[in-house]
């Protein structure tokens, strides 16, 4: 390894550790639409739990 | 170099992974400043391909064959390129998310969207996953059996496959085993010219979607879903995402991101094509394959159509689709879950600083590897659900994903732009609708007719 690649390599290491030092991301502020969105999607969830527990005890039935 | 490196490592106060991690860079930017632009492609190639031909796995393969043994050439073949062009649109988002912010998926909704949606994704994922697994082992099995290899040989061997591949320790290394096995699944393309498929009738089909099934109704419909369901699905934002981080991919490497998505999924779909044209002869002999459970029924029914050595060829395709499905899909469980619960998460950590992560997977598969073994397992419903469960999950997948590509605080200038979300936006619709509809035709199953 020559020193120049040596340096270059020492470079990426310390932007690796400022990436690291970024490691907590903030809450994301959601808008309206993102906010009705997200709880549609709850809303879609809570429908989709019990068609997969149908879906399961159903293909238990299928001989 | 590379002990050299290493010995370099703790005194910088780095650790070996960072260090790993900064030798592909490096070795990236030298070859970018060559220009050797070739090299530079395989080199960054990978976790593009590993997911489309990941997502090409027992159970997808076996729903391709399903379609050519009840419907022959026509219709599905054009379907198949146009899933494998949604599968592009959603997973080139996953890379663009991964270089922009160097953090994998789940971090990134648990961060972003708060503890239940980060939670949910993470469960999810995980279950869905396990059930997936399940799915793969048996396929890994069937095939197995096809050759005559008891259940636990063929198990066994795949879960050593997935241990071993683990102990290397090495990102780069992983990948290019992984990609070597992934070669596999273009058995299907010898195994389909062995079947002797028309060129006419391919070309008519992929220029004129015809000739249009003959009958609709529930069967057709679970197709269509089922063929979706095996081109999308979570676990492939979630691995891609994070493979592109633990690869180093950085943002200059975006376009040879997309090169390496692009050329996975025109692979996938030509082998996805292929299983299907294979199995075509079926429906020429008029042979019903509604009571077939696995690839190996496939391989037996074509043996006296396509000769032993194209009906092999499809049940070796069949166990390297499993295998190679069933090392990339726990290693997104990997991803995931140590990603949620703020673990070290690389396939470059060595076991003491990365147990939270090689865990995950190891004990997915012997969990997997465990159910398929007992005797009396509703084998069965789990491949069934396994289905219903991914397509209905993937509108959550699909959502947040679209949220998140959409951050502009942390994708910057690589959020998306009109077209992205135009493109996103169409598919998310069409998957919460085929979500809803197969969750009516479960509920309901002759809504739509028999």
């Amino acid at each position: 390894m020559d020193t120049s690649s040596h340096h270059e390599l020492l470079e990426i290491l310390e932007e690796g550790r400022a990436t690291d030092a970024l490691s907590k991301l903030p809450r994301r502020i959601l808008t309206r639409p993102e906010l009705f969105l997200l709880i549609l999607l709850r809303l879609y969830v809570l429908l989709a739990i019990p068609v997969v527990a149908y879906a399961f005890i159903h293909a238990m039935n299928v001989k | 170099m590379k002990d050299d490196v290493l010995r370099m490592a703790p005194g910088f106060g780095a650790t070996r992974e960072d260090v790993l991690r900064a030798q592909d860079r490096l070795k990236m930017r030298i070859i970018r400043r060559e220009g050797r632009w070739m090299r530079l492609i395989w080199l960054l190639a990978g976790p593009g391909i590993l997911v489309m031909l990941g997502e090409n796995d027992g159970p997808s393969m076996v729903s391709y064959a399903t379609t050519g043994a009840t419907y022959g050439i026509g219709f599905f073949v054009p379907f198949i390129l146009l899933t494998f062009a949604m599968a592009f649109v959603v997973q080139e988002m996953a890379v663009r998310l991964g270089v922009a912010t160097q953090r994998g998926h789940a971090e990134l909704i648990f961060q972003r969207f708060g503890p239940f949606w980060g939670y949910f994704a993470m469960w999810d994922l995980v279950f869905g996953n396990l059930l997936t697994l399940v799915t793969e082992f048996i396929a890994i099995q069937a095939g197995g059996l096809y050759f005559g290899f008891p259940a636990w040989v063929s198990v066994g061997f795949g879960v050593a496959a997935i241990i071993l591949s683990l102990a290397l320790r090495r990102y780069a290394t992983w990948e290019r085993v992984l990609l070597g096995l992934a070669v596999g699944n273009l058995l299907f393309i010898p195994a389909a010219l062995f079947a002797h498929p028309s060129a006419a009738r391919l070309t008519h089909a992929l220029l004129t979607w015809g000739p249009l099934p003959h009958k609709t109704g529930a069967a057709f419909f679970t197709l269509i879903l089922a063929n979706i369901g095996a081109t999308v699905t979570p676990w492939m934002i979630f691995f891609q995402q994070s493979a592109v981080v633990d690869k180093g991919l950085t943002r200059h490497d975006l376009p040879q991101g997309r090169i390496d998505t692009a050329i996975g999924a025109a692979i996938a779909a030509a082998c996805g094509i292929a299983a299907l044209a294979a199995a075509a002869p079926l429906y020429r002999a008029h042979i019903d394959v509604s009571a077939f459970l696995s690839g190996a029924d496939f391989a037996t029914a074509l043996k006296p159509l396509i000769g032993t050595t194209g009906a092999s060829l499809f049940a070796l395709g069949i166990i390297e689709a499993g295998l190679l499905a069933a090392m990339t899909i726990s290693t997104s469980s990997s991803y995931a879950l140590a990603e949620t619960v703020s673990a070290k998460h690389s396939l470059n950590l060595d076991f003491s600083s990365g147990w939270v992560f090689y865990s995950a997977a190891i004990i997915s598969a012997l969990l997997a590897a465990a159910i398929v073994l007992i005797p009396g397992a509703p084998l069965l419903a789990m491949t069934l659900t396994v289905n219903v469960v991914a397509t209905l999950l993937m509108a959550p997948a699909l959502l947040l994903l679209l949220l998140l590509a959409n951050d502009h605080e942390i994708m910057g200038d690589l959020a998306n732009g009109r077209l992205a979300n135009a493109a996103g936006g169409t598919i998310v619709v069409v998957i919460c609708l085929v979500g809803t509809l197969y969750g009516l035709i479960t509920v309901f199953p002759t809504w739509l007719g028999p």
